[in-house]
């Protein structure tokens, strides 16, 4: 029973901001309403299946002013944090562009733009750079444009919605009686090469989260510099039960054993030493 | 004193000596689509017989000199001791000198070559490999397609075409080998792998009985096993490769995505019993607050 | 010699040197390091037949397509994991850091025993502890079958078996290992003769002193990592379950953290030991003895950073693939001049083949065989189409297990007469280790081409391969091979057991050795090893044949 209410709280987001307006308290995990009834495996995202996936590079975007441009030259071989949202929302998804904005200005190690890219995709074929704009300055908290290195923007083609969404797993529903999409919120970390990551959740999310994830996605790189960002990444690991990060235990305490080995060692050499010279004296 | 420091500067060049090739060749990363000429399976081969062609003449040249020194040092008398003195200090750097270059020629050649093979293998996938989905399980083999297509411990794929597997197990670890390609990877619980492979030629047809006692002929490739320890079963979770024709796959292909094929979505699906549920859960309130978004008039939200 | 007159009557002192204890409390409640040692050889051998009956009948199994002596894979993968553990850790660690450190270092060095005694003689009976725990495996209803490497997530499944077994068995043999260790250390350091230098000291010495160094750095990381295996079995910590944030990966890189060293405890000591047998045989100098006493210390280094050569297939980053892979091909080069200085050894020497020699020379060249097929496995490339088959299997018998086997039993033989005051039947021995050698290279080199043709490891059955040619005929002529290989142990163990009983009485120095433990001891060194303290000229040599000086040591009480 514990478990089944665990995974509850593991898995999704599902309308974050039903929950917030009727003022029902958050769950810890996924801001899923422990008393709700909705099955969360509806709009689950199958982590195990969909980890390692190549998003295909060939999406057209289209941005606020209707820039057009396409995936791949926008990753620029850089990781990739993936927001899918959609702009005539007014809950959810500006949440999760909010709260990926504080989360970001909690990374020190990593900068926006020069390290990593964001990049926030609708997957409503009725959005367009109108709703886009309107979704930036009115519930997104973006009046002041983007940071760069971060885009907002539609698909160009309502094709490559399915074809982007199914790549990647995530699954969405419309739902007409509330007038809204159900969907995971979620951000998709991908590597350089533009390979599915790790998932992180919007609700459970920390900077930390964040930047060991992006520190991992820059280790599996072939650069000069990855031997740091492998090694601190090797002393975290990801949890799937409670969609963070954790500290990889058994290092520190190999790491430990390994000191007294050491520790032993010098013990040694130092009455030895201290043994020859009073011998010599 | 002079000839000594002579001596001494020879000698030490000489460990430089072999580094001079091996080293520029060595330290260069090939990335991206770089073509070898032959599959990453015939590059194996290549290296393999280098390798080995290395460690026949190294062990051959050794046990000469072994043989040799055995079948000149009988002991002839009962009181006769060995007549070997420390070496001079020039003798003694020399026999530590040349030998470690030559170890270290040898290791570096061989380390370039080993580099050169590992870059084929992992530093250019070609990017327009197929990617198929592998999930090991105990014990078992799970291939996954795309489009609901899945076999179990056969891996179906097109001849000539580059194939990359990625990679996931269900339990304990496993490893995927492919005799024929000359690879292997670990399959891990919680991390993703990867291997890829060039089936450059078709599987041999093999007459097979399937259990009606029905004889049909089949194209049965090399075989796919476990290889790391997986229990009971370990010995007995493999596979097989089969490498079929353009025209063979292409009828295989539709057979099987025809028989499940996915239903034609809308972009946006509607779920009743998710909707239900959600309705359930909500509050009055909260469904009163919920503004009005369709598709027709998403233009207008409905804040306004 | 002069100094065999020097002192009269070595071991018939007036005093009485006690010799080996009498009765079996005595034996048991000993403190006397070669006493302890020969527990050691006791505990070795034990282990070596139980081990050696496993590795047998595997092969019965293994000798034809399908099911052979058992239908059961689970009995199969039993023997296979005692086959492993116990060969590894109670036959080739005991036998060369216990019995050969413990018998002929303290000696070797001068020392009247092993600086601290109780000690030692705790770690012995941990051992011994360890060794009747692995035994208790073959009689419980739930036996540990998940390798002596224990990969998790298999190891912390109930498939298994005993898990807490096995983290008991490695955590109370690494507590031996330790404890010997920091014993061993101390005693080359402080308990050497008056006047003995470094380079006047033994191959073995210095090799186990090597060797103990790793064990002391490294046997604790091994202890803690195997220890959180049962942390996560059965208390459900979940250090190495993905699902929970561990990372099942991290123990491989942990295990092989110590396990890569600990192929050098084993390899060094060995290889130590075949210095002095062929130095004793061929009365000849080392070649280029500094070399070789450095290239030993140079396994501490190169041995702690090449351990991802275990795990190259496991998914690690490519760049760490490759960096792993230029530290392990460094590795060619102090075991190159090790070989190099051994084989320098026998050049202008006076060789004479006794059955300890032609024991050593045969573990030389299955030493020769196992280091050129160690190259290619060393490459990462090469390993994806090796990694866990015959290749690997075969290579590391070739270059650990058979050599070091083979090297331990010419170190039998070797103080056969001053362990049990006999001679063993020369032509027994000889024909024992020629028939060992012959045996185990029908058994492994077959495999090594069933391993090209892709073999894998650990397989009960290999019903997928039954239309290879060449992996079903190597199977067979490996199992032909394990007949010969097993007729030839028996024959060596019975020569043992003649030679202790009815052997020919041994002189005080049989093989005319310089070594202190033949050139300075009575017959059977007694307690305290020597009548009265050593003192050790300066230009003395444990190989100085023909060179030492007249009076290269002298007791102190004379």
């Amino acid at each position: 029973m514990v478990k089944e209410v665990k995974q509850v709280f593991n898995v999704v987001v599902l309308t974050l901001f039903i929950l917030t307006y009727s003022g029902q308290a958050l769950a810890a995990y996924g801001n899923v309403n422990t008393t709700s009834d909705v099955n969360p495996e509806v709009v689950k995202i199958k982590e195990k299946e969909f980890l390692g996936v190549k998003v295909a590079g060939d999406y057209q975007l289209v941005d606020t002013q209707g820039n057009e441009f396409d995936f791949k030259t926008f990753q620029d071989g850089k990781p990739l944090v993936l927001a899918l949202s959609y702009y005539s929302c007014d809950g959810a998804c500006p949440a999760l562009n909010r709260n990926l904005k504080r989360t970001l200005s909690g990374i020190d190690d990593w900068k926006l733009g020069k390290d990593f890219k964001v990049l926030t995709v609708s997957f409503d074929q009725h959005d367009n750079p109108e709703t886009l704009s309107k979704f930036m300055t009115t519930y997104a908290d973006f009046k002041d444009g983007m940071p760069k290195g971060w885009a907002m923007t539609t698909l160009k083609d309502a094709v490559d919605i399915k074809r982007l969404t199914d790549s990647v797993g995530f699954k969405f529903f419309w739902s007409p009686r509330d007038a809204m999409f159900l969907h995971p919120s979620v951000y998709i970390m991908l590597s350089p090469e533009g390979r599915v990551t790790r998932y992180l959740y919007g609700a459970t999310i920390s900077p930390e989260d964040m930047e060991i994830s992006l520190t991992k996605a820059l280790a599996g790189k072939s650069s000069e510099s990855n031997v740091i960002n492998f090694i601190v990444g090797a002393c975290y690991s990801y949890n799937y039960e409670d969609g963070k990060y954790s500290i990889n235990y058994p290092l520190f305490i190999a790491l430990g054993s390994l000191g007294l080995g050491l520790t032993m060692l010098a013990i040694g050499s130092f009455i030895l030493i201290r043994r020859k010279r009073r011998i010599s004296i | 004193m002079k000839l000594k420091s002579w001596t001494n500067r020879i000698v030490g060049s000489l460990l430089a000596l072999p580094l001079v090739p091996a080293l520029g060749h060595a330290f260069t990363i090939e990335r991206g689509d770089k073509d070898y000429g032959m599959t990453p399976h015939e590059h194996y081969d290549h290296v393999w017989d280098v390798v080995m062609e290395d460690i026949l003449v190294i062990g051959v040249l050794f046990s000469l000199v072994c043989l040799y020194i055995i079948f000149t040092s009988f002991r002839k008398s009962k009181d006769e001791v060995g007549t070997q003195r420390p070496l001079s200090k020039q003798w003694a750097m020399g026999w530590l000198i040349i030998p470690i270059a030559v170890f270290l020629a040898d290791d570096l050649y061989l380390f370039a070559k080993g580099m050169e093979l590992h870059n084929h293998y992992r530093n250019n996938i070609p990017t327009e490999a197929q990617e198929i989905k592998v999930t090991a399980s105990l014990w078992n083999w799970n291939y996954n397609y795309g489009s609901d297509v899945e076999t179990d411990g056969e891996l179906i794929v097109p001849v000539g075409k580059p194939v990359l597997l990625r990679m996931s197990s269900d339990d304990v670890l496993h490893s995927h080998y492919m005799r024929d390609y000359r690879v292997t990877e670990d399959v891990m619980p919680g991390r993703v792998t990867y291997q890829w492979f060039m089936p450059d030629t078709l599987s041999p047809l093999v007459k097979v009985t399937d259990e009606d006692g029905e004889v049909t002929e089949q194209r049965v490739g090399s075989r796919v096993t476990c290889r790391e320890y997986c229990g009971e079963g370990h010995s007995n979770m493999y596979g097989v490769v089969r490498v079929l024709s353009q025209a063979d796959y292409d009828a295989w292909w539709a057979g099987e995505a025809g028989l499940e094929a996915p239903v034609v979505e809308e972009a946006a699906p509607v779920v009743e019993e998710a909707v239900a549920a959600v309705e359930e859960a909500v509050a009055p309130a909260a469904k009163a607050a919920v503004k009005t978004v369709t598709g027709a008039d998403a233009t207008a939200p409905a804040s306004e | 010699m002069s100094h065999d007159s020097d002192f009269d009557g070595m071991g018939h002192d007036p005093n009485g040197i006690p010799g080996q204890p009498k009765t079996l409390k005595e034996w048991i409640f000993t403190l006397d390091h070669k006493v302890i040692g020969i527990w050691y050889l006791w505990g070795a051998i034990a282990s070596f037949i139980v081990a050696g009956l496993a590795a047998t009948a595997m092969r019965l199994e293994l000798g034809s397509v399908g099911p052979t002596i058992t239908e059961d894979p689970n009995l199969y993968n039993l023997w296979l994991t005692m086959h492993g553990a116990v060969m590894i850790l109670g036959f080739q660690i005991p036998a060369l850091l216990g019995f050969l450190a413990n018998w002929a270092v303290p000696i070797m060095v001068g020392g009247k025993d092993m600086a601290f005694p109780r000690v030692n003689a705790m770690s012995v009976w941990l051992l011994w502890s360890g060794i009747i725990l692995a035994l208790c495996n073959l009689v419980i209803p739930d036996p540990w079958n998940g390798m002596w490497t224990g990969y998790p997530p298999y190891s912390v499944t109930d498939m298994a078996g005993n898990t807490a077994l096995y983290s008991w068995i490695v955590i109370i043999l690494g507590m031996s290992s330790v404890f010997g260790a920091f014993n061993l250390a101390c005693t080359v350091v402080f308990m050497r003769a008056k006047g003995m230098g470094w380079y006047q000291m033994n191959m073995l010495t210095m090799s186990v002193f090597t060797a103990n160094i790793i064990q002391l750095i490294f046997v604790p990381v091994l202890a803690a990592s195997v220890l959180l295996l049962s942390l996560d079995k059965y208390l459900g910590f979940g250090f190495y379950n993905p699902e929970v944030g561990g990372d099942a990966l991290l123990y491989q890189n942990l295990f092989w953290f110590y396990s890569h060293p600990a192929v050098y405890v084993i390899l060094l000591p060995f290889m130590g030991l075949m210095f002095d047998v062929f130095a004793t045989f061929s009365r000849n100098q080392i070649f280029q003895y500094k070399v070789a006493f450095w290239s030993f210390l140079a396994f501490i280094p190169a041995g702690a950073d090449v351990w991802v050569h275990h795990a190259y297939v496991a998914g690690l980053p490519n760049w760490l693939r490759l960096l792993m892979t230029f530290t392990t091909l460094l590795i060619s080069l102090p075991f190159g001049l090790l070989m190099m200085s051994m084989i320098g050894t026998l050049w202008k020497g006076s060789v004479k083949y006794t059955s300890p020699m032609v024991w050593a020379m045969c573990a030389f060249f299955m030493l020769l065989i196992g280091g050129l097929t160690g190259i290619p496995n060393a490459l990462t490339a090469i390993d994806y189409g090796i990694s866990d088959s015959y290749v690997i299997m075969s290579h590391f018998h070739y270059v650990m297990a058979v050599s070091g086997g083979m090297a331990i039993f010419a170190s039998v033989f070797y103080y056969m007469p001053k362990m049990s005051g006999r001679m063993c039947n020369e032509f027994m021995g000889k024909l024992s280790g020629v028939g060992f050698f012959i045996g185990m290279n029908i058994v492994m080199g077959p495999l090594y081409f069933a391993g090209i043709e892709g073999m894998p490891r650990r397989y009960y059955d290999y019903q997928m391969f039954a239309d290879n040619a060449t992996i079903v005929g190597a199977q067979h002529w490996a199992t032909i091979g394990i007949y010969v290989t097993f007729a030839s142990a028996l024959l060596m163990m019975i020569t043992w057991i003649h030679a202790v009983f009815a052997g020919e009485k041994a002189t005080q120095n049989p093989w005319q050795s310089e070594s202190l433990e033949f050139a300075a001891t009575a017959v059977i060194p007694g307690q305290g090893n020597f009548p009265v303290p050593l003192s050790i000229h300066p230009d003395w040599s444990p190989y100085g044949y023909g060179t030492n000086p007249v009076d290269s040591f002298t007791y102190k009480g004379k």
